[in-house]
């Protein structure tokens, strides 16, 4: 069964301009940043180190959109604006919760079109 | 011809009536008996012999009703009926028949009588209510011919005993059987149209009770072929067939023309598909040629090895274009495309235009004209990319088919309603024209103008995407031209007027004139590898002549400033070791004159650096908000260079 596609790479290719090579690179970037940012931002939570939080999650603003996946783009904006702010910190468990479970499913697509 | 008229004027309505009698005292009768009658206002003519009748038939424009004995001097029993019939089948018939003639009388209205009368036996009552439900039946009947006529459905009775049919006139005329109903022989019909005996044969297989429909293709004189749906049904006693034939040739055409078109529509989906996807996968290896190409460049080579590399770059460059026309119509085609509704000014994305096709309206020796009206309103919501791509392209084709002379580009108010505004845009130059017989082809795929011999280049599908790209967002396109003096293309778009808080994160936008060939210098101080790649590539990409120095963090573009001289500086403000904000600070605090000749601009996801007076308090000049799009950097790059170029100073400090 073909899985629905996570990634809309829309704005990602404003860049690229269909330059395959660029798109993979980019691509591959991302998956590091997204990868290695996973563990400490659970990290940061766990802790309730909300200043790294709020850092953390606003680089991820930029890197995001790449990816085009608004759910994902959303979530970090709640959880960088209640980490930033101090309020609404008592849902940010629940969005880092759906955060993490999207997040995964949507580096694999990333990894699968790297390999591509 | 023997014939009198009197008439009465006694009824609401005067009826033409026709008394074929040989018998003066019965003639006489129905005279005595018509005149009775206060209900009947009649004009009587009577004929003693059908030949008398016939004439007077030809030449009279019809009776209302046609009172016939059944036996004269010159016809007798059914015959009298059927050249009755024949000769005016459009009239109420009603036959008179002695008293041993019943069954006659009824054969006769089985014949095409409306009904009959037995001498003697009727009371002057009785003759006025036949006449009337005679004229009544025979309207009745007019009207159904009628029907039958304008829906080309006939119907008829089949005598299965005797193999006789019965037929409606509009049957007769569909199957060219004569122009009159009349009872006609079974087989005949099947050896007229032996492709009906089918569906008779149908109904005797399947002992139906229901009835048989079927559709029949028939063949006429001269060749001419037409198909009808016939509805057959049999009589419970199995006596007699009912059917209804209906011409559906014009239904069938049409169903054909469709199912044709259809399979064509899906040859073209299939074949555009086909062409979609070669083009998809043709995407890649032209990306490796050109990569490589450009890898090539690089090296040291000979003068001759390098023209060839070139050739082989601008080639590639030329067919991923084409691959790429071709993924954008295929898209366009299937109404793929979505359109954003974004905010945008309209002033830098003409400055964006004409710093792309400013180098070739130079190397052509032209001048550019643009002119925006001061009532058009500059922020606006819409699809910047896609407005941008649509007069890219037009200014682009009128760059390329002007050899001398001007491009002029026009930008007018057409109409506002509430925030809605409708802005006109007109694309003229001074070119090669276009021949009025070409026009309109011009915005179908694949078209390309030849001039004088000369082919363009080209995919010939630049317009005929930019014709979608309006009409799919609601507007239309329209070009004049003359041949040797020049075009205008002109058309409208819908947007939506953007308040100034949409653009709470851009500071004024200038149309700037930057040729993007200059030569300039760009610090860029990034930490993210991810935004290194983009801010360089973006960059390189509009702007080839310009060197970018790359600092990972504040100290390092700290130092790099403090050994070189730079046009620009971009500065991310989250970077590790010293953050850009403590860079800039840096900066201005120990640089000669505070670098007041230097632009910096922050590179900065905080929404909140375009609030009143953020950017001056960090001590840049302007910003660009991430994630940005290519155009928003370009915009402001080619504005602080060319301010830096004409000598402006930044004015950190002073606001």
């Amino acid at each position: 069964m073909q899985t629905a596609t996570l990634l809309d790479l829309t704005h990602l290719r404003l860049f690229t301009l269909g330059d395959a090579d660029t798109e993979k690179m980019m691509l591959n970037e991302i998956a590091i940043e997204l990868k290695s940012e996973t563990g400490k931002l659970k990290d940061m939570i766990a802790q309730q180190d909300w200043l790294s939080l709020s850092r953390a999650t606003h680089k991820l603003k930029t890197t995001l959109p790449f990816l085009g996946n608004q759910q994902l783009i959303k979530l970090n904006k709640e959880i960088e604006h209640a980490s930033r702010v101090g309020s609404g910190m008592d849902k940010i468990p629940a969005w880092a919760d759906e955060f993490f479970a999207l997040l995964p499913r949507v580096i694999d697509q990333v990894d699968e079109l790297i390999q591509a | 011809m023997t014939a009198q008229m009197t008439t009465t004027n006694e009824t609401d309505r005067h009826l033409n009536i026709l008394v074929i009698e040989d018998n003066p005292h019965d003639a006489r009768l129905v005279e005595i008996y018509l005149q009775e009658l206060d209900m009947i206002d009649h004009g009587l003519i009577v004929c003693q012999t059908m030949g008398e009748a016939l004439q007077l038939l030809s030449q009279h424009p019809g009776f209302d009703a046609i009172i016939s004995d059944l036996t004269l001097p010159d016809s007798s029993g059914m015959e009298t009926v059927e050249t009755l019939v024949q000769a005016r089948p459009d009239q109420a018939i009603i036959i008179q028949t002695g008293h041993n003639d019943k069954e006659i009388g009824l054969k006769a209205v089985k014949a095409g009588a409306q009904d009959f009368l037995v001498k003697g036996a009727y009371q002057p009552e009785d003759l006025a209510k036949t006449v009337r439900y005679a004229i009544e039946r025979r309207s009745i009947l007019d009207r159904l011919e009628d029907i039958q006529r304008k829906a080309n459905i006939g119907h008829f009775e089949l005598n299965v005993a005797k193999g006789l049919i019965t037929a409606s006139a509009q049957f007769c005329r569909m199957l060219a059987l004569g122009e009159t109903g009349n009872s006609f022989a079974l087989k005949s019909i099947f050896h007229k149209h032996p492709a009906l005996s089918n569906a008779f044969e149908l109904l005797e297989d399947t002992n139906s009770t229901t009835g048989v429909e079927r559709d029949v293709h028939l063949e006429f004189a001269e060749g001419a072929k037409k198909w009808f749906a016939l509805h057959v049904k049999p009589s419970k006693d199995g006596t007699r067939i009912t059917g209804l034939l209906q011409d559906i040739t014009s239904r069938r055409e049409t169903e054909e023309m469709r199912r044709q078109n259809e399979v064509a529509h899906q040859a073209a989906m299939m074949k555009e598909q086909f062409i979609a996807s070669v083009s998809h996968e043709m995407r890649t290896p032209m990306n490796a040629i050109l990569g490589m190409s450009n890898l090539l460049l690089d090296y040291s080579l000979a003068e001759e090895q390098r023209n060839y590399i070139k050739s082989i770059k601008q080639s590639s460059e030329l067919l991923l274009g084409i691959v790429n026309d071709i993924l954008t119509i295929s898209s366009l085609q299937n109404s793929a495309v979505h359109f954003d509704e974004k905010p945008f000014n309209l002033h830098e994305l003409f400055a964006n235009i004409l710093n792309i096709i400013s180098y070739k309206v130079h190397e052509k020796g032209l001048s550019f004209d643009l002119q925006i009206e001061e009532d058009v309103p500059v922020q606006l919501l819409g699809d910047k990319l896609r407005l941008n791509q649509i007069l890219l392209n037009l200014v682009g084709n009128a760059v390329k088919f002007t050899d001398e002379g001007q491009i002029s580009v026009y930008v007018y108010k057409i109409s506002s309603f509430g925030n809605e505004v409708k802005l006109g845009f007109e694309v003229s130059d001074t070119g090669i024209g276009i021949p009025q017989d070409k026009i309109d082809a011009i915005f179908e795929s694949f078209t390309r103008v030849a001039y004088k011999d000369r082919l363009f280049e080209g995919t010939g599908l630049g317009l005929s995407i930019t014709k979608k790209l309006i009409e799919q967002q609601g507007g239309t396109i329209k070009a004049i031209s003359e041949v040797g003096k020049g075009s205008k293309f002109s058309f409208g778009l819908n947007f939506i007027l953007a308040g100034e808080e949409v653009f709470s994160d851009q500071n004024d936008h200038k149309l700037i004139h930057f040729d993007p060939q200059t030569h300039f210098k760009i610090l860029l101080a990034e930490d993210n590898k991810l935004n290194q790649i983009v801010a360089i590539k973006t960059i390189e990409r509009q702007f080839p002549n310009a060197t970018i120095d790359l600092a990972i963090h504040g100290e390092e573009a700290v130092k790099k400033l403090s050994e070189n001289t730079y046009h620009i500086v971009l500065m991310d403000l989250q970077m590790p070791v010293m953050d850009g904000t403590e860079a800039v600070k840096h900066m201005r605090d120990h640089g000669p004159d505070g670098h007041r000749d230097l632009f910096i601009l922050a590179m900065t996801a905080h929404a909140h650096i375009g609030e009143q007076g953020q950017v001056e308090t960090i001590l840049m000049d302007d910003f660009v908000l991430k994630p940005f799009e290519p155009e928003q950097l370009y915009a402001k790059i080619s504005k602080y260079v060319q301010l830096r170029l004409d000598g402006n100073k930044s004015s950190y400090g002073r606001k």
